[in-house]
């Protein structure tokens, strides 16, 4: 994309109506309430966009390599955690995604490139699906939610890398603008974690 | 003039967007992240501090011009961790007072340290608001949009202070900014006393 169009496609973006964003409730079904919940829940969102992001500093190979991966890796996890219950971690289950956030943006401000932030991606991408697997077990449909999660991923995924690396190709600075924002998503993540240990000494 | 055009286009864009009406869940999503975004800017001391940073990042200019506001953000969240699962924090609000205090002498005086010094200066200092913010989290706020607006908001503010330390490239610019030092360094003053006094 021309960057010129960037900021139309941005302002087209800015011309949304509202957005009616209750899927969950108006009765479409456990695919759209999966796709809806990915969405719209910004605990399941953050996670899944730091991972993303963290394919970009590598370049395009390695972006690519990141669509390819974070889905797999995330519909593994997903599928290990409804076969295996959760494989025992559900007491940890709820700090999962706040430690990836954390660990994705802190590699993100470090600028990490190497094999090791790939790997590091596909972990996060697993340990993701199966706490999303986790926190719907016992629930009517989770397969059919977890499909809906999945569809919501693969869009996401095809747009977070491509755009990102878009936007940090050419200047210099751009990529100083990425690391920032990895800084800042690192410690979203570490309050976040906070938060949640806070939370559970108090429940 | 592509570009200014195409920003223009895009500014007029956002005056037309209509509101989302997308809250979601009980606590209201909208509510907690205004309530972190707005909860840096309650106190002059923290603001001073982070304004001190991005002015002193732009007086020593690249690297330190993005590694300063990185560090302070992160280690305030380090800090707020700790504030967050109660370990305590001896002297927070003097340190604070001092975070105000020394950095205003460094944009004073254009202190120009090793870049790694001015880095552990400003995550020192870091600690202690992240760890006052961390302790004064509101109950029932929900943790992720309330960090996601807090660190955001600390991430703005730097970019307030950068931008003001541009002013250094006009006549008179670096007399103003180190002006604004000394503003920063008295207000520590005041800060440390009340600190002191209780």
């Amino acid at each position: 994309m021309k960057r010129p169009q960037l900021p139309i496609l941005l302002c087209l973006l800015g011309l949304s109506s509202n957005a009616q964003a209750h899927l969950v409730s108006t009765g479409l079904g456990p695919v759209y309430d999966g796709l809806g919940h990915f969405f719209l829940s910004l605990d399941t969102l953050l996670p899944l966009v730091a991972l993303l992001l963290l394919a970009v500093p590598g370049g395009v190979r390695r972006g690519r390599l990141g669509f390819f991966i974070t889905p797999a890796a995330w519909g593994m996890g997903a599928m290990a955690g409804m076969a295996g219950d959760g494989l025992g971690f559900s007491a940890v289950m709820s700090f999962i995604p706040a430690v990836v956030l954390l660990m994705a943006g802190s590699l993100i401000a470090l600028d990490a490139q190497g094999r090791l932030s790939t790997f590091l991606l596909a972990v996060g991408a697993f340990v993701l699906g199966l706490a999303e697997a986790g926190a719907l077990l016992g629930m009517p449909n989770a397969g059919r939610v977890l499909l809906g999660s999945f569809t919501g991923l693969l869009l996401i995924a095809s747009l977070v890398p491509a755009l990102a690396l878009a936007l940090v190709q050419g200047a210099a600075w751009r990529r100083v603008v990425l690391r920032v924002g990895g800084s800042w998503l690192a410690g979203i993540g570490l309050l976040w974690l906070g938060w949640l240990l806070r939370q559970g000494a108090l429940a | 003039m592509l570009r200014l055009r195409s920003l223009l286009l895009f500014l007029c864009g956002l005056s037309l967007a209509l509101p989302a009406a997308a809250h979601t869940g009980p606590a209201g999503m909208a509510n907690g992240f205004l309530a972190g975004l707005l909860h840096p800017v309650s106190g002059l001391d923290h603001v001073l501090a982070m304004l001190a940073v991005g002015l002193w990042g732009a007086q020593l200019g690249r690297p330190a011009l993005w590694v300063l506001p990185v560090a302070f953000p992160l280690l305030m969240a380090g800090g707020g961790f700790l504030g967050l699962i109660g370990l305590n924090l001896p002297g927070v609000e003097v340190g604070i007072a001092l975070s105000a205090i020394v950095l205003g002498l460094a944009v004073l005086t254009a202190l120009r340290p090793p870049l790694a010094l001015a880095a552990l200066l400003v995550g020192l200092f870091a600690l202690f608001h992240g760890h006052a913010h961390g302790t004064e989290l509101p109950a029932g706020a929900d943790g992720l949009v309330y960090s996601a607006g807090f660190v955001i908001a600390t991430g703005l503010l730097h970019a307030v202070g950068i931008g003001l330390g541009l002013l250094q490239r006009l006549p008179h610019g670096r007399l103003a900014l180190r002006g604004m030092g000394a503003a920063i360094s008295l207000a520590g003053l005041v800060f440390l006393r009340g600190a002191i006094a209780g």
